[in-house]
């Protein structure tokens, strides 16, 4: 056995074989391709920069305070001085100079950028995050599993049992839980007999409604259509106004609101590769659907995903933006990139970086990630490799 | 039929096989027919034999390959393998039977994922039926790639860094990597170029000698079919019309139809030219075949009885079956 291995470590480590773990190998193609390199430099310095913000100005005496009104310094440009004579010791920026100068209400733009920073991120990305799993889950059911169909007993006692869940959540607790048992029983009664007992329970009563009404496409298509048809923003409204308002509140609407789009991608994707004979020959060699759909079609569905889910996160934050605006988003005084850029554009002419300031924090967010992204997907792309 | 002479070889036997395909149209999707892209065909492969299909583009043969390993649900009929009903076999026989039967597919482009290296492709279906795994699933690759007549050192490369006939190649060796009993080779040939096509050709014969593989072949080419098959089949529009071992089926074909396909095939000997038999007309849609003997249209001996009845198939001897009402004799 020992001298087995022993020309087996022999063997591979040939300079003939080169034999590198999937993240070398990935490392080794990403490494060369600057602009991801440098795209993702600057995500990091970001990422960073949200954390000590979280840090550097929260708690009782932040070093940076962003709420800290001096109405007798508003509308400063950057880096001019701080006026030493009108303000209280305390009320003095670091280095006694305000870096982005201040806005209409004397706040000090950096300690408000540097605290909405984290805010900005996190709801960029975790909504993207959602909205992406929600839509490669629908989109992959839709384009995978699309031609299965949907019962009309199973979506009817279904639905019935969701809305006695959601009664009895809501307080009606006694016609929730008579609703839901006999929804619960049915399904249990038809798995247990028809799996375990294949007993057909087909002959009885609940064939009548055993109808296949429409094809697992079809219900998922159609609900994507009838999420695009509200306008998302008031859709996000009128969800928010139910919902406490915080910030993961609004990146989970954020979120389930914008799955959509990756839906779409991800279903005609999957239409187009579910019949090339590499997954034919994958499903004649016996390899489950599960691995098929990730190992197989995904890593060739999800270069447009990756693409447009870095633009998903610009949207994002601006919708935050737009959201805390309207006072809906997160609370005012915590700062946050969007409401910054909202409440600056009032003095477009007298304090133009109050707008641009946030506004070129976001893009450049948005861009590193972007070249990030485009760079993922190069080196996810054995094809595309070599133009690196 | 033929087969059951003696039924211990026979690794694949297809009994009155019917994929139809519903043809459906109009708001409802109400199904208005069916086309019978397979109809009524039998067959059974003994094994390490070599058992060629052919028959022109839409005939159907590739839809009876997908049919035989429950890629396309059959309509009607039975697929035994070995002794395994493939058709209506659960999740377990099935997974078995996947082992013991892989497929080689005609397009080399788009049959090999474009995001996985050559080692992965080999070995994912070792790795998924738990045959080996980690260096020693790596040995295994490494040697069937030899095998293939690849060198190991591609073993991280990905498909698109290979030319046709390699891909081909490793294609061949995905489907070797299981050691199946029986290999469906799906117009294997058909999208290379002629020299590559004798690579893999001899390739594929070695294999089959070496590892005493069993082969389904499906070609459009009788030139290929014939360097290469002991027992060949026709088909035409679904149905099987002609089928004799190899050497029979060349010297001598009862089918008209066989007989136009044969003098298709180019001759180098110029003394060996006969002359060329074409068919009158076009292939008839499947979806709207002809009574009786489907090749009656084109057939230049054609009668009144042929488009009225359906020609059974029938043994003249020797295994070589044939459905038609006049069969050639010379």
């Amino acid at each position: 056995m020992m001298s087995n291995n022993q020309i087996d470590s022999n063997f591979f480590d040939e300079p003939s074989f080169p034999r590198r773990t999937r993240l070398q190998d990935f490392w080794a193609v990403f490494k060369k391709n600057r602009l991801a390199i440098a795209g993702l430099l600057m995500f990091g310095v970001f990422f960073l920069a949200a954390l000590t913000g979280l840090f550097l100005t929260s708690g009782h005496k932040p070093v940076f305070d962003p709420a800290l009104v001096r109405l007798q310094e508003k509308l400063r440009p950057p880096l001019s001085k701080a006026n030493y004579e009108t303000l209280r010791p305390d009320e003095i920026p670091v280095l006694g100079l305000y870096l982005l100068g201040t806005d209409d209400l004397g706040r000090d733009v950096f300690a408000r950028m540097f605290q909405g920073a984290w805010v900005s991120l996190t709801v960029g990305f975790v909504a993207v995050m959602i909205s992406v799993l929600v839509g490669i889950f629908m989109g992959g059911m839709a384009g995978y599993f699309g031609d299965r169909h949907v019962y009309l007993d199973h979506m009817l006692f279904l639905v019935l049992a969701l809305s006695g869940l959601i009664m009895t959540a809501v307080g009606q607790i006694r016609e929730g839980v008579i609703i839901f048992i006999p929804c619960l029983v049915y399904f249990v009664f038809k798995i247990i007999l028809e799996r375990s007992y294949k007993i057909k329970t087909r002959r009885w009563l609940a064939n009548l409604l055993h109808k296949k009404i429409f094809s697992v496409d079809t219900l998922i298509m159609r609900i994507v259509d009838i999420m695009l048809c509200f306008p998302s923003f008031f859709l996000i409204l009128t969800v928010v106004a139910l919902l406490p308002a915080s910030i993961y509140n609004i990146m989970i609407i954020i979120g389930l609101t914008s799955w959509m789009g990756t839906t779409r991608f991800v279903r005609a994707e999957f239409l187009s590769l579910k019949d090339q004979d590499f997954v034919t020959a994958a499903r004649a060699l016996g390899i489950s659907d599960l691995r098929i759909i990730f190992r197989h079609i995904m890593p060739n569905a999800i270069a447009p995903v990756l693409v447009s889910s870095t633009i998903g996160i610009a949207t994002a934050i601006l919708t935050e933006a737009g959201l805390s605006f309207l006072g809906f988003g997160v609370p005012p005084p915590h700062a946050t990139w969007g409401n910054i850029l909202s409440d600056g554009k009032g003095f477009l002419f007298d304090a133009p970086w109050l707008t641009f300031i946030p506004g070129i924090a976001i893009l450049i967010a948005v861009l590193s990630f972007n070249l990030f992204g485009e760079g993922l997907r190069d080196t996810l792309n054995p094809k595309l490799r070599d133009r690196v | 039929m033929n087969g059951k002479r003696n039924d211990k070889d026979i690794i694949l036997n297809v009994v009155n096989l019917k994929t139809y395909f519903p043809v459906k149209a109009g708001l409802w999707r109400k199904t208005l027919g069916y086309i019978k892209a397979v109809d009524d065909v039998s067959f059974s492969i003994r094994q390490g034999q070599v058992f060629g299909l052919v028959g022109e583009s839409g005939c159907g043969k590739s839809t009876v390959a997908r049919t035989v390993v429950r890629l396309e649900k059959a309509t009607f009929g039975k697929v035994y393998f070995n002794d395994l009903d493939v058709i209506n076999a659960d999740k377990k026989d099935i997974r078995e039977f996947r082992r013991n039967v892989s497929l080689v597919f005609q397009d080399p482009y788009s049959s090999l994922n474009p995001r996985m290296t050559v080692g992965n492709i080999i070995g994912e279906p070792v790795k998924t039926h738990k045959i080996a795994k980690g260096e020693e699933l790596y040995e295994k690759v490494a040697d069937i790639l030899e095998r293939v007549g690849l060198s190991p050192e591609y073993i991280n490369r990905y498909p698109h860094e290979f030319s046709g006939g390699q891909r081909q190649r490793i294609s061949i060796a995905r489907a070797l990597a299981l050691n199946p009993e029986l290999v469906i080779c799906d117009e294997p040939v058909s999208a290379l170029d002629v020299s590559i096509q004798a690579q893999i050709l001899n390739l594929l014969k070695d294999i089959q000698a070496e590892f005493d593989l069993t082969l389904l072949f499906i070609a459009h080419d009788l030139a290929v079919v014939q360097f290469f098959c002991d027992v060949i089949a026709v088909m035409y529009l679904g149905k099987i019309v002609e089928q004799a071992e190899s050497r029979v089926l060349y010297e001598r074909p009862f089918h008209p139809y066989t007989e136009a396909l044969m003098s298709a095939i180019p001759q180098i000997d110029p003394s060996l030219r006969k002359k060329r038999v074409v068919p009158k007309g076009e292939v008839p849609s499947i979806a709207n075949p002809p009574s009786g003997c489907p090749f009656h249209p084109r057939c230049r001996y054609a009668q009144e009885k042929c488009s009225e009845i359906v020609p059974e198939l029938e043994e003249k001897g020797d295994g070589h079956i044939v459905a038609c009402h006049f069969p050639l004799s010379k």
